[in-house]
């Protein structure tokens, strides 16, 4: 497993500025766990997968890969990376173009930390390639591969030696979005079956939400939220987290009651809502609530709900295949709808629309 | 608590550490520095000193522009002036010419057979200068040239061609570098958007109007920068004013240099120095101007993207045109000087083509310098020069190309700058610098091969640098990181990882310089002593002294040589063509 506690990382750019790469991210994974970190450039998380791996050096804090103490600022200990046990595939995936896919993927077995015997390499070497299926291109010369099979031939060569820790570096971005799809299913069942720990670092959401255990989304060199998939759908913490993973709708409002049991009224331009209210907020304080827009519901003419319910008027609405696509007007400012192909909805005709309590979110507004 | 996690800005103090790294890195600054930089500082020093033969040492004392002095008032030096610029811009203007056509019509029209016109541009560069220059001896000279036979027999009398003229001059050194003109005109073509052009068509225009007012104006930054870098190779220009301009009296600034240091008696080292430094503020000034218009011309270079194509011009009835030019210049630049010099190496003594002269037919003159002693000393010369200093080359790149770019160092901008700077400046003056270092004090090196290896590892170390930095900047850095995660160390890394991926550049780097060791002569022809001839070099000797049978002998071997090392570097290097250019 992995535990980083507490590192900050700054370096000077050209200009002469301090830029706060990492100002303080900690969090622990469970053995075995499939763990994301995700956000957008720049927010530090390829930073703490290589300050993991032991390309770079954090200022502070300490890290622990397996149940080794590889990097502690207090101590003055930082393990070079030959020395730390883990697996890491890149996202250019590194593969050696003067050898072959075999002798990629031996290179740790034989010139790496534990010399091994050579019969038990190739033994090792043709088993990894199973697991990957690429055997039938054990003696392919590297500049001959595919993107995809580079791929695995990166990730054959991260898991020969059996790390305990498998770190992987947006390892899907250089792939067509067919691939994607399919090496999204790949990698994580390999991964469960093999009972590895793996540390995910991902700027697309869709990845992060269908592989993982848990996400930590990151935001300017922190971790602002961080839990299962489902969690950070349903009950984003904040405007940037909502805005991140899927799209949202931010209506702005104030709280006018607080029941308790995480439910409460907001009061916004077009009136009083009742939503999701987190027990830390006060009557008064000033929110957003958030909807997502496969979560806007059109009313039918006779079937309209007595509360949570806003006018609107349909500007555009485009039909995109799976779903029915529309911006509405509304005085609680542009909705955005994802609707069932058969809604209604043509432009410039005035609908009713409900939004279900139990699916919006009171959020701390950022401003 | 470390001063950056605090948001303060380390201090220059704070980012230089001890460890190996550093030392090393400092210590090779220092000894690249010192070899670039003393010498070119002794040449000012002593430019300013009032000096003679045996005069020459690190003392500033006796501060003096005498030197200077004579050299500006004195109405020699304004006509030499004026001939090295009126042959920089002339040979310019003819490279530029031949070039751009050639370019043009291999990278934009669909003249057919046109993907033939980069391999027959690149074969000049087989030929040496010196070569180039006798051939055309033998083409223009005034009584017995070949194209002058040619025009008295259409009835043109009286010497049409000069060999020994400013235009003749301009002429040959111009079409020796057109090669490089095309290869540079030929990338820049291939740059251009065709979308830019397509965009006027859409527009209704023709093609007359698309060429002038859309690819010319795009074209000219490019071009602009090409023609400087003609004009600086045209300015520091040797071989061929010595060929051509020597014996009849014009002068350039590389050959006046070489009569006031060498020819005269006895040797006017002031004029020498003074002329030499003139030379370098001049190349400077030029290289200043080439990177502010290489700057200019990067703003319109506009590739994306994979899998791009310009548009091609269709030729139609012009194609016949564009045949003639190739078929001209193939004719002109490449066969003719190679048929002549093979003609004059197998007649006893020169005789115009005619069927009498071909009873006297006769390969004496290939015995004579095959058994010629002085031929194998220069031979073995040349090999000891060019072996060392090439793979001391490619180490010393290496190195500098590690520093630059797979570090952090500090300071590392310094030192490309340092190991850029032979670049810039002409054979002859690095020629010129290292006399004067190893005349100032008593040492054992002066007259030897030893200073010749030093000042070729100083002029040449640039071009190896071209090599390693390309291959350097191709090795991801992931790569390294890859094999540190699989739990190799740095030796193992160092052997198994980069050696593999740097190997075929290093060799063609050596390879390369070996090549320029034999074909050019600049730099050697002040710095050799009896005992360190090289093979350019004697080549230069046996035409000086009349021996022209055997010089074309010799010729004819030296082009074979460097073809067949050319063919051998090709193979190893595969296209970098731009690189064998320089």
């Amino acid at each position: 497993m992995i535990r980083v506690d507490s590192i900050a990382k700054s370096f000077v750019s050209f200009s002469g500025e301090a830029v706060h790469a990492l100002q303080e991210v900690s969090f622990e994974t469970k053995p075995g766990e499939f763990y994301t970190l995700l956000g957008p450039s720049g927010c530090g998380k390829t930073t703490t997968l290589r300050s993991i791996a032991g390309f770079e050096s954090p200022d502070l804090g300490e890290i622990i890969v397996g149940d080794q103490l590889v990097f502690s600022q207090p101590q003055n200990l930082n393990i070079t990376p030959a020395k730390r046990n883990f697996g890491i595939v890149f996202q250019s995936y590194a593969i050696w173009p003067h050898m072959t896919v075999y002798d990629n993927v031996a290179f740790p077995l034989i010139h790496g930390r534990e010399k091994t015997p050579k019969a038990e390499v190739k033994d090792r070497v043709d088993r990894v390639l199973a697991l990957v299926q690429l055997e039938s291109l054990a003696d392919r010369p590297a500049p001959f591969l595919s993107g995809g099979q580079q791929q695995r031939v990166a990730l054959a060569r991260a898991l020969v030696h059996e790390p305990e820790v498998l770190l992987l570096d947006e390892p899907l971005s250089n792939l067509d979005a067919k691939l994607r799809e399919d090496m999204r299913l790949e990698i994580r069942d390999l991964v469960k079956r093999l009972n590895i720990t793996t540390l995910y670092v991902t700027h697309d959401q869709l990845e992060a939400l269908t592989m993982s255990d848990r996400v930590a989304v990151m935001s300017g060199g922190r971790i602002v939220q961080e839990g299962p998939p489902v969690e950070i759908y349903k009950a984003p913490r904040d405007e940037f987290v909502a805005h991140f993973i899927g799209q949202a709708n931010f209506i702005e409002g104030a709280v006018s009651k607080v029941n308790g049991v995480g439910l409460g009224s907001v009061l916004t331009e077009s009136g009083t809502l009742q939503c999701d209210v987190d027990e830390s907020m006060k009557v008064g304080d000033n929110i957003v609530l958030m909807i997502r827009p496969e979560d806007i519901d059109v009313c039918q003419p006779n079937e309209i709900p007595a509360i949570n319910v806003i006018e609107g008027e349909v500007q555009v609405a485009l039909f995109a295949g799976e779903s029915m696509d529309s911006w509405l007007t509304t005085s609680n400012g542009r909705l955005r709808l994802k609707s069932h192909t058969s809604t209604q909805l043509t432009m410039g005709s005035r609908v009713k629309l409900y939004l279900a309590p139990e699916r919006c979110r009171a959020i701390a507004a950022t401003s | 608590m470390s001063t950056l996690a605090a948001g303060i800005n380390p201090t220059i103090l704070q980012r230089l550490k001890f460890d190996g790294k550093h030392i090393a890195f400092w210590t090779y600054i220092l000894v690249i520095g010192t070899f670039v930089i003393l010498p070119l500082g002794l040449l000012l020093l002593n430019s300013f000193r009032s000096v003679s033969v045996g005069d020459l040492n690190f003392y500033f004392d006796k501060f003096t522009i005498a030197n200077y002095v004579e050299a500006y008032s004195n109405a020699s030096t304004y006509k030499m002036l004026f001939n090295s610029f009126w042959f920089a811009i002339g040979s310019m203007c003819v490279g530029i010419t031949i070039g751009a056509s050639l370019a043009f019509f291999s990278e934009r029209t669909d003249l057919p057979l046109r993907k033939t016109i980069p391999a027959i541009v690149m074969v000049p560069l087989v030929m040496p200068g010196v070569v180039e220059g006798i051939a055309w001896v033998f083409l223009l000279s005034p009584k017995i040239g070949l194209l002058n036979l040619l025009a008295n027999a259409v009835g043109i009398e009286g010497g049409l061609f000069n060999a020994y003229s400013l235009s003749a001059m301009i002429w040959v050194q111009g079409i020796g570098m057109s090669p490089l003109a095309f290869l540079l005109i030929a990338a820049t073509l291939r740059q251009m958007d065709p979308a830019l052009e397509e965009a006027a068509l859409g527009s209704g225009a023709s093609v007359y109007k698309i060429i002038t007012r859309v690819t010319l104006p795009l074209l000219l930054p490019g071009i602009a920068g090409v023609s400087i870098l003609l004009f600086i190779r045209g300015i520091e220009a040797f071989e061929i004013p010595l060929l051509l301009g020597f014996s009849s009296g014009i002068f350039v600034f590389s050959t006046n240099i070489y009569y006031a240091l060498r020819s005269a008696f006895p040797p006017d080292y002031g004029l020498g120095f003074a002329y030499s430094m003139t030379l370098i503020l001049l190349c400077l000034v030029a290289l200043f101007f080439y990177q502010r218009q290489f700057k200019n011309s990067e703003k319109f270079t506009v590739v994306r993207g994979k899998g791009y194509r310009p548009r091609l011009i269709p030729m139609g009835r012009w194609r016949y045109l564009g045949w003639s030019c190739v078929v001209f210049y193939f004719l002109f630049v490449v066969v003719l000087p190679m048929i002549i010099l093979i003609w004059a190496s197998i007649l006893p003594y020169y005789r115009p083509p005619s069927l009498a002269a071909l009873a006297a037919v006769t390969l004496e003159n290939y015995w004579a310098i095959l058994e010629s002693p002085e031929l194998w000393d220069a031979v073995w010369n040349t090999i000891i020069l060019a072996g060392i200093s090439s793979t001391v080359i490619m180490f010393l790149a290496f190195l500098s190309s590690w520093f630059v770019y797979r570090t952090s160092l500090f300071g590392r901008k310094v030192l490309d700058f340092v190991v850029f700077l032979p670049y810039a400046l002409p054979g002859i003056v690095i020629g010129v610098s290292f006399m004067v270092v190893f005349l100032s004090f008593p040492n054992p090196i002066y007259n030897t091969i030893w200073i010749l290896v030093l000042a070729y590892i100083v002029n040449y170390l640039p071009i190896g640098t071209r090599f390693t930095n390309a291959a350097i900047l191709q090795i991801h850095k992931e790569l390294e990181e890859a094999a540190q995660a699989s739990g190799a160390g740095f030796f193992t890394t160092m052997v198994r990882i980069w050696m593999p991926l740097l190997i075929p550049s290093l060799i063609n780097g050596m390879l390369f310089i070996l090549i320029l060791c034999i074909k050019v002569i600049s730099t050697a022809v002040l710095l050799q002593g009896p005992e360190s001839t090289v093979l350019p070099v004697y080549l230069w000797t046996l035409w000086d002294v009349g021996e022209s049978g055997m010089a074309s002998a010799l010729a004819v071997l030296m082009v074979l040589v460097v073809s067949l090392m050319m063919l051998v570097a090709r193979y190893f290097g595969g296209n970098r063509r731009e690189a064998a250019v320089v």
